[in-house]
């Protein structure tokens, strides 16, 4: 029978232990998908969706997630999200039958426990994928149940057979659930033990699995089950918290000279490789392949301009789509307003105006307070992990001569002509966005690997399961572990700044945040996990989606204050989906839509 | 000067057959042809990186292709030809193969030393290469055919053919037969019709029944395969490593989801015709019925994203296509002034009979994208589909929301919302089918038809003592079109382009109501989520009728006598315009539109099949027919 001559036939792949490899890595690299986390997902729908971003960009597509009343079915991201997320388990399921295939047909005996590894790393994957998209797309957390509020997403358990077999409904939230947590079940059974070399470390463990369960657990209210998992993993899995120092660098990922730094480090439970080298094309719509993602295209920092002002602010990417929402600022209880632009007393007028010889500067008053608020931890540190400030912080990039050259970060050029800009801060991203040099000058790739799964968060979740369980003093020691590490202080150590009760002041609550004011769990779970797709979640399953619209209160392109519906709890079931799938009606819409 | 980039692309094509043919005892005659075709296409194409904001390439680069196809035909037709008395026929019989073969090489290299065409590799070079060679191509068909007539009064012709093609349908579904019978009868050469003839000087009477198959889809559908897996990015997800800088594992995964059954699509059309000329054979005509049903066609179903894959080949139902066709005509002399004038029409009707062989009942398709390359950010109307197929209705018919009109004042808004977003003075009246009030995908209708009712031409050629004139028009009547260009050109989107039109929208500036839909908000700012353009409906349907000038020829022949003294038998000159000018009331730029952007025919399909379902779409990145003016001289040696 004739085959293509460029492709591998199913009756004879995988051959060798190689060919099974390859299968396994489809589900790793789906991760990088520009709907996932090669280029939309952090920067676009998660920044702006959890109000990180006050985005400049006016396409309906991202107005949906700055405005989630104004999220309809045909939405792009959307769409992309739930059929990237899809291929992903696709690919598992594929890997899986190359497993059984591989094991039947050509495997040696010795390779059982290989062949096992890869297994778990399927299910690992399988299971992940499966979590982002009940929490998206499950009716799990719509409020107000009604007889039809109990829908998850389809289940595929296998590669479809048949055309009918690729038409599935909708399952129900518990049978998703189990399916989750059979599969981190059986991933942590097949990789038990297995620590894998240097070469491999990007790879899934039986720690992930257990992390990923535990969370799981927490997510579906299972307390009592999720308290155990999460503490082995805090006891056995030989994660530790890294000192401040290493924790702020690890979301650049490279040094100055571009070497890896602090990446796969002692707190990294699940993480995703990214190289700064696009091989040639441009991130990931390169034609070859490669490892890395364009998300620093899309929240780059701004540099003053070459004529040292901030009209000609220099964005290190894109400029006018993400920028850093001000009330992200007083969160975290900066509370020192705004500043003015002096004349520059020490400018040399014998050369022209520059950034490194501007003609107006930052108020050096208001220059010395902020630095004081760094060093006094008056404000939580962790803002100067997630965000720079102008004139204090400096960002690299050429200058007009073509030298590389460190600029003051300014706030961006298109905030200058709005009425009240004497109000706004715009500050820059720092975490996961390019410091070093423009995109452009490095391929268009971001350095920085992108932490899935982190001891941090495990600490946060058992402090949650424990002070469901009953048991307060434990889940505010971990909470304090977590903020002790943030102050740059020895997290085992009892210290000044520990809060005393569950219902203790923090950081936000200097600018009177109803919500996280006075609420450790909630704040050091937002302040820890900042910008890393995760607050959502949290959103989501706490119920804060009214109390946080009305934080936030405006975004640049949504005009009055935001609002909220409950619908947005879920994400739209894709028109693409419900238009090709027979047995997913309108009718079978997550309500509201 | 600096050249940013450069491409240079040549292709070379050879076609020739040679024949050889025997006559044989007994009325036989023996042919064999053999035919080879060739075609090579070689592209360098080289990528400079100048810099010219944040979206320049960061490296140079060169890529260059080389693709080699080529075809043999084997023909081999044995005939028998026999005249006894007032019976002739003539029968046939032969077998046909092609094999094809296909070679192709692709390589690329990023940062080369030189600009130019030659790979010059420094330290920062990365390469890529990819290629294949499939000699596996091969078509067989075997065919008979025996023409009768009977005093060149009476026709009757049947034939039949079984093709096989090996490489695009699977073991048991390679072969299809289809024939066909057809007969003819010359009336005005019967004796009872002698005494009309100087009236109606020709009358013939035609039908026909026969099958055709179509196979038009790439080849290998029918079987499960690995292959480097793509993500929507394409092959940047091709693979993944495990530590920083560490080396690339290629990531492979099956793609594609098989059809073993995929099978030929069969075309069955009954016709019948009456030809006729009159008047000393200066007036024509021809009159035509037909009913074409078209089974098992071969289409890309769109896949749930759900599952992981995007397209499913396979055969789909029955389709039924059937009209009338006339052809009415004039030639004369008047004087030293020839002339011939006709008129055609055709009139069609087609219709999904019934989607079998798929379990959905309905398949979707059309996009309004800006690029159809990029499905979000950058679209007007996100990733909705513009058509629907269903059982009973036309092809491709267009699908949204139906408008009734504009809102006048907010209180008769008050009661609708779209998509959860409250209607205001100035927005489109939607028809809402469930009556709850918000209008969502469930208040989807057909909103128009792109099938044309009515499709007709008229040529009128004349000729005065050397000069010769020939007009062709084209016309069509009854079809809707949809303008999603017009989306993009009343509303502002992505960056905040729009054209002049945004003016004349209600409630803009000093605007009252207008019949354009309102652009802004009634607080005077900008929503991107307009539901006005952002959603389907019938306010882009127009309708598409037009009459078009399609060819204008004016041309000149020169005299003999002048020529022969430079050895030339004739000489004519010419000049010609192609699409010259259009009547229609379709406020776009050509409403003589091909299929636009198909989820179908991205995955492959050509032939006939091709933008079956999108037809009559006008999206942004279709070309208008463009009007060409040429000048010719024809020279006879």
């Amino acid at each position: 029978m004739v085959g293509p001559t460029d492709k591998y036939s199913t009756a004879s792949y995988p051959k060798s232990f190689d060919d099974l490899n390859s299968a396994v890595t489809a589900c790793y690299s789906n991760l990088r998908d520009q709907y996932l986390y090669g280029f939309d997902f952090l920067p676009k729908v998660m920044a702006n969706a959890t109000h990180v971003s006050d985005a400049a960009y006016t396409d309906p597509d991202w107005v949906g997630f700055s405005n989630p009343m104004a999220i309809n079915p045909s939405n792009g991201f959307v769409t992309g999200a739930w059929q990237a997320l899809f291929a992903g388990v696709k690919n598992c399921n594929v890997a899986l039958s190359a497993a059984d295939f591989y094991e039947s047909n050509y495997a040696a005996p010795a390779e059982k426990t290989q062949i096992d590894y890869v297994r778990g790393q399927a299910y690992f994957l399988r299971a992940y994928y499966y979590f982002m998209l009940e929490n998206l797309f499950g009716e799990d957390y719509v409020p107000s149940p009604t007889a039809t509020d109990t829908l998850g997403v389809p289940i595929f358990s296998g590669i479809p057979a048949t055309y009918q077999d690729a038409q599935q409904p909708r399952s129900s939230i518990t049978a998703v659930w189990n399916l989750i947590e059979s599969d981190l079940q059986k991933a942590a059974d097949l990789l038990k033990g297995q620590v894998w070399p240097a070469s491999d470390q990007a790879r899934a463990t039986e720690w992930a699995a257990k992390a990923l369960l535990g969370k799981a657990y927490v997510f579906r209210k299972e307390y009592a089950k999720a308290a155990p998992v999460l503490k082995d993993v805090i006891d056995n899995s030989g994660k530790s918290l890294m000192p401040y120092k290493n924790y702020r660098n690890s979301f650049i990922g490279i040094d100055i000279n571009g070497n890896s730094v602090d990446e796969f480090n002692s707190e990294s439970l699940f993480e995703l490789n990214v190289d700064q080298n696009a091989m040639g094309g441009y991130g990931v719509f390169s034609g070859v392949a490669n490892a890395t993602t364009i998300n620093g295209l899309i929240w780059p920092p701004y540099a003053l301009g070459e004529d040292g002002t901030e009209a000609t602010s220099q964005p290190l990417g894109y400029g006018g789509n993400d920028g850093f929402h001000d009330k992200n600022v007083l969160r975290f209880g900066f509370n020192l307003g705004t500043y003015n632009l002096v004349n520059n007393l020490d400018f040399d007028a014998s050369k022209p105006a520059s950034y490194s010889n501007p003609k107006m500067v930052m108020d050096p008053v208001y220059k010395q307070k902020s630095l004081a608020a760094r060093t006094n931890h008056t404000v939580d540190p962790r803002l100067y992990v997630v965000a720079m400030q102008p004139w204090l912080d400096s960002v690299r990039l050429k200058d007009k001569n073509g030298v590389l050259a460190w600029h003051p970060v300014a706030r961006p050029g298109y905030l200058q002509g709005d009425p009240n800009f004497a109000e706004e801060y715009g500050w820059s991203f720092r975490k996961y966005a390019p410091i070093y040099n423009t995109m452009d000058a490095v391929g268009d790739a971001d350095a920085c690997n992108i932490y899935l799964l982190r001891l941090a968060d495990v600490y946060l979740l058992f402090a949650e399961a424990s002070m469901h369980n009953g048991d307060n003093a434990t889940a505010l020691n971990y909470l304090n572990k977590i903020r002790r590490r943030a102050y740059g202080l020895d997290p085992n150590m009892t210290s000044a700044l520990d809060y005393k009760s569950l219902t203790d002041a923090t950081p936000a609550a200097v600018s009177n945040d109803p919500v996280l004011g006075h609420n450790p769990l909630y704040y050091e779970r937002w302040a820890e996990l900042f910008n890393e797709g995760q607050w959502w979640f949290d959103m989501c399953r706490w119920h804060l989606g009214a109390s946080e619209a009305a934080y936030y209160g405006k975004v640049r392109t949504v005009k009055g204050d935001l609002q909220w519906d409950d619908k947005s709890y879920a994400w739209p079931i894709p028109l693409a989906e419900i238009n090709s799938n027979p047995k997913i009606t309108t009718a079978d819409q997550n309500p509201g839509y | 000067m600096i050249q940013s980039s450069n491409i240079q692309n040549t292709q070379n094509n050879f076609q020739g057959n040679v024949y050889a043919e025997v006559k044989l005892p007994l009325n036989l005659s023996f042919r064999t042809t053999w035919g080879y075709t060739y075609y090579s296409e070689t592209q360098n194409y080289f990528q400079d990186n100048q810099y010219f904001g944040p979206s320049s390439p960061a490296t140079n680069s060169l890529n260059k292709y080389n693709i080699q196809s080529t075809q043999t035909l084997d023909n081999f037709v044995l005939t028998y030809d026999k005249t006894l008395g007032k019976h002739h026929i003539n029968a046939m019989a032969g077998f046909e193969q092609i094999n094809s073969s296909f070679n192709n090489i692709n390589a690329g290299e990023s940062s080369i030393g030189l600009p130019g065409f030659s790979f010059v590799k420094t330290s920062a070079s990365v390469e890529s290469v990819s290629g294949s060679y499939d000699p596996q191509g091969l078509i067989k068909s075997y065919f008979g055919r025996i023409n009768y007539n009977f005093d060149d009064r009476y026709y009757l012709s049947g034939s039949i053919r079984q093709d096989a093609n090996f490489t695009v349908f699977g073991p048991e579904k390679q072969k299809g037969v289809f024939g066909s019978v057809s007969a003819g009868w010359n009336i005005s050469d019967e004796a009872f019709f002698k005494p009309l003839l100087p009236v109606i000087n020709q009358l013939k009477l035609r039908g026909s029944y026969g099958s055709l198959g179509n196979s038009n889809i790439p080849p290998y559908l029918f079987l499960a395969t690995y292959s480097q897996f793509q993500g929507t990015s394409g092959a940047a997800n091709g693979g993944q490593n495990f530590t920083p800088d560490g080396p690339l594992f290629v990531a492979n995964s099956i793609n594609m989801l098989p059809n073993p059954s995929l099978h030929w699509e069969s075309i069955y059309e009954t016709n019948i015709g009456l030809d006729a000329s009159a008047l000393n054979d200066h007036l024509y005509f021809t009159a035509e019925w037909y009913n074409r049903k078209t089974k098992d066609m071969l289409y890309a179903l769109p896949l749930p994203f759900s599952s992981g894959f995007v397209t499913y080949f396979t055969n789909i139902g029955e389709v039924q296509s059937k009209g009338f066709d006339l052809l009415l005509g004039y030639k004369d002399q008047a004087g030293k002034l020839g002339y011939d004038i006709s008129l055609n029409a055709g009139f069609n009707n087609n219709k999904v009979l019934n989607l079998g062989g798929i379990t959905n009942d309905a398949i979707y398709d059309g996009r309004n994208y800006y690029n159809n390359l990029d499905p979000s950010g950058f679209n007007m109307m996100g990733t909705n589909n513009i058509t629907i197929t269903k059982k009973g209705l036309p092809f491709g018919s267009f699908y949204g929301f139906k408008s009734e009109g504009l809102f006048k004042t907010d209180q008769d808004a008050a009661g609708q919302k779209v998509n959860g977003v409250q209607s205001h003075a100035g927005d489109l009246i939607f028809q809402d089918l469930d009556g709850d009030g918000n209008i969502t995908a469930a208040d989807r209708q057909v909103i128009g038809n792109p099938n044309p009712k009515l499709v007709y031409g008229i040529n009128i050629r004349l000729n005065y003592q050397g000069f010769d004139v020939a007009m062709l028009f084209n016309g069509v009547q009854g079809v809707d079109l949809f303008n999603g260009v017009k989306a993009y050109e009343q509303f502002p989107f992505a960056d905040g382009n729009t054209t002049s039109q945004i003016f004349g929208s209600s409630f803009f500036g000093d605007n009252g109501l207008t019949s354009q839909p309102r652009v802004l908000d009634p607080d005077g700012t900008l929503n991107a989520s307009n539901p006005n353009y952002n959603t389907v409906n019938s306010y882009f349907v127009e309708n598409g009728s037009y009459l078009k000038l399609k060819n204008l020829q004016i041309g000149y022949t020169f005299s003999n006598r002048l020529l022969q003294q430079i050895s030339i038998k004739s000489a004519r000159l010419f000049v010609m315009g192609n699409n010259l000018f259009t009547i229609t009331n379709y406020s776009g730029l050509d409403p003589e539109l091909g299929s636009s952007y198909s989820t179908n025919t991205a995955s492959g399909i050509v032939g006939t099949n091709v933008g079956v379902t999108t037809r009559g779409v006008d999206a942004v990145e279709q070309y208008p027919q463009t009007r060409i003016y040429t000048v010719g001289l024809d020279i006879n040696f």
